[in-house]
């Protein structure tokens, strides 16, 4: 299931800083693990997910830094979250829950995730 | 291998020049020739296949972003890429899921100009800025350029022919000019270039010139007749005239005769007026047969003189220019000042019968204009510039040509910096046609300022400069930079037109005690040798009225001190000191318009402009 743009231009930042926490990351590997890790509902093209990293870098809440890879030893740039990063995944990640239990209580979503059905 | 290793490497293989191309400033600063902002070169060295090449070269273009910056998106997309692909996905894959490269180009654009830091942002923004300043400066100069070359002024109106038109309509046989012109060849081969002659039995070289007058009655009696003609008929030109070689022998004649009249190609400020030099030599000839012919006790043939005296002074006003009436009020001061002084020196000389004569051609100069300097002949002189230096859209209006800056630069003296003057007129000429106000408005600001001067000058002296328009019109043209650029025209081509007309007031005034004198003197010889108590006597058989002070507005003073009468005005520092001679007469006959005797007290004389004494003790001026 492919989310609408809109939804996705909320959920996308919020996702990456999640993925972020766990340790730092490369393009490529956010875009994999994205994909894998939401069944494909996350799943947004590279068109996307650099114009995102370079946004959120600019707002200071990710920094990249070019490394050698240890498999190919060519230079990756990786992501990491910053401590400003890291609040701004908090707050929002408490607006999404807000957000997800307001939904639940209206009957758009059920509290198991599942769709409700009107 | 490191970040900036990499980097290096991705450019290597290059040509020395093309990497240099591609290294940023501060690498090279640094010794260090990386060509790292060759991102083209880091696509085609990544090993990635043709297809995802193309597609990367593609988003990256797209951007539009500055050379740093590209090379910074390209290498993590091929970064991206190379990842996709060493974990077994296809290239068509990873080219699809990639998504719309223009899309993706936006975007990058997007977030990576939002990423830069605020000094650059501000630094490209202030760059961008300039460069659009930069090219509207040039685009609006390329069209005032064009505006500028693409008109030529249009020569519609002779004002030369204006400036004729009194001296072609006196008939031939009334002319002076011809009979000037025969006593002038004699007296000048006597006097020589110089020109120097003696005015009064006081000065050096008066033997010499009685001498020579005596030698030549004929030339004198001439230049009376001269005098005595209805009109002067002297034609100006560009040239002088063929007809007078014989008395300017060393001038240059033109050898087609019209070519004098060239009005198309000649401004009326390049007019040659050479009759007026020779006028006041006239005058100084007549002044000194005057004196002479005192010395001798010729009453009638002294009067002669200063009637013709008064009449080549009328000549002189025959064109119409404000040098003529200057040069006309200078002449008549001259036979003011000699009757004055003939009075003073001689009062039994004339008779009653010259005295009225002399009085009735002083009352007369003028004719309905008086004494006065008439500023407003400037107009056509003006007008005639304008019709050279602007286009003519037919309405009055239009704008300042290639032609008019070159005019207006070699006036003001304004090198620019730029000493070459080719060079100058085009670098300057569009710019100046833009800044300086186009025809109409030059014109109206030029009238305007004329009118206030006239309108200025209309009002008594006393009064005069209270409101003080044309003054401030004047400063303001002087003292604000953006008027005196924008009517740069009238500012250059406005002279001292104040100081010029206050000539005619201060002949008016030497003109009205010149004829207070001479009437004193017709009284005194029909009483007896007695003064008249006060001037009002005078009126209505000798004077009309009593001329006014016009320091202050109220009547001449006279007064009779010890047997002696005194005629005389307050002068500069417009009090009544009783008659009193200053220690520095020069300049008690001068005049401040009342505003600005506040703050030039410094310039006050104590004492009052003696205009007639007949005590040569108190004569002044």
């Amino acid at each position: 299931m492919r989310i609408e743009r809109e939804l996705m231009r909320g959920a996308g930042p919020v996702a990456v800083l999640k993925l972020l926490e766990r340790g730092e990351m490369y393009g490529y590997e956010l875009v994999e693990s994205l994909s894998q890790q939401s069944d494909g509902v996350l799943a947004m093209g590279q068109s996307t997910l650099y114009p995102l990293l370079y946004n959120l870098e600019a707002k200071g809440l990710i920094a990249g830094s070019w490394r050698e890879a240890p498999e190919t030893g060519r230079a990756r740039k990786y992501y990491a979250l910053t401590g400003k990063g890291k609040k701004r995944l908090a707050s929002d990640a408490k607006q999404w829950q807000a957000l997800v239990n307001a939904m639940s209580v209206i009957g758009v979503v059920s509290r198991d995730g599942k769709r409700s059905v009107a | 291998m490191s970040h900036t290793q990499q980097q290096t490497a991705d450019a290597g293989g290059a040509s020395l020049f093309h990497r240099l191309s591609h290294t940023p400033l501060r690498d090279a600063l640094r010794g260090r020739i990386s060509g790292r902002l060759d991102y083209e070169r880091i696509v085609r060295g990544s090993g990635l296949n043709a297809p995802i090449d193309a597609l990367v070269l593609s988003v990256v273009r797209k951007t539009r972003l500055r050379r740093i910056e590209k090379a910074d998106v390209t290498r993590e997309l091929v970064s991206h890429f190379r990842s996709g692909l060493a974990a077994g996905t296809s290239s068509d894959e990873l080219i699809e899921s990639f998504g719309d490269p223009k899309q993706a180009a936006l975007l990058i654009r997007r977030a990576v100009k939002r990423r830069r830091p605020m000094v650059m942002s501000a630094m490209i923004h202030s760059m961008k800025g300039v460069a659009a300043l930069v090219l509207i400066l040039a685009m609006a100069y390329v069209l005032m350029a064009i505006r500028l070359y693409s008109g030529h002024p249009t020569i519609s109106h002779n004002y030369l022919a204006d400036l004729n038109s009194n001296a072609e309509s006196v008939p031939e046989s009334d002319r002076a000019w011809p009979l000037y012109r025969e006593a002038l060849i004699v007296l000048r081969a006597e006097f020589g270039e110089r020109l120097n002659i003696a005015f009064h039995p006081e000065e050096d070289d008066w033997q010499r010139t009685v001498e020579v007058i005596e030698r030549h009655p004929e030339a004198i009696n001439t230049l009376r007749q001269a005098a005595a003609m209805p009109g002067l008929g002297y034609v100006a030109g560009f040239s002088h005239d063929p007809a007078d070689s014989a008395l300017w022998p060393d001038e240059e004649y033109p050898a087609d005769p019209n070519a004098r009249f060239d009005f198309e190609s000649k401004s009326i400020i390049e007019v040659q007026l050479p009759q007026l030099g020779s006028l006041r030599f006239v005058g100084k000839l007549l002044t000194a047969d005057a004196y002479r012919a005192a010395e001798h006790g010729d009453g009638t043939a002294a009067a002669n003189d200063l009637v013709a005296l008064v009449r080549t002074a009328e000549h002189a006003r025959e064109t119409p220019t404000l040098i003529s009436d200057l040069v006309g009020v200078s002449l008549l001061a001259l036979a003011c000042e000699t009757t004055t002084r003939l009075l003073q020196e001689s009062p039994q000389l004339l008779t009653e019968a010259d005295s009225l004569r002399l009085a009735h051609e002083l009352a007369s100069y003028g004719g309905r204009d008086g004494v006065t300097v008439r500023i407003g002949h400037e107009r056509d002189w003006f007008r005639d510039l304008v019709q050279r230096m602007y286009t003519d859209d037919g309405n009055g209006n239009g704008h300042l040509t290639d032609e008019g800056t070159a005019l207006l630069m070699s006036w003001s003296d304004a090198s620019f910096a730029v000493p070459d003057p080719d060079l100058r007129a085009v670098l300057t000429g569009a710019g100046l046609s833009f800044v300086i106000a186009d025809r109409k408005d030059t014109l109206n600001e030029y009238d305007r300022i004329m009118n206030h001067m006239i309108a200025q000058f209309q009002q008594p002296m006393w009064e005069r400069g209270r409101a003080g328009t044309s003054y401030q019109s004047l400063e303001k043209l002087v003292t604000n930079r953006v008027w005196s650029f924008k009517y740069l025209l009238p500012r250059l081509m406005m002279p001292a037109l104040d100081r010029a007309a206050i000539n005619g007031d201060l002949a008016a005034i030497r003109r009205d005690g010149a004829l207070v004198a001479l009437a004193l003197h017709v009284y005194r010889l029909r009483h007896d040798g007695h003064w008249p108590a006060t001037l009002e006597d005078l009126v209505p058989d000798l004077l009309a009225r009593v001329p006014i002070d016009r320091y202050d507005g109220q009547p001449l003073r006279y007064q009779v001190i010890d047997g002696e009468a005194v005629v005389y005005c307050l002068g500069v520092d417009c009090d009544d000191d009783g008659g009193m001679v200053p220690e520095e007469e020069s300049r008690v006959a001068e005049w401040l318009p009342p505003a600005d005797r506040n703050t030039n007290s410094s310039r006050f004389v104590d004492g009052d402009w003696v205009l007639w004494s007949s005590s040569s003790s108190q004569q002044g001026d």
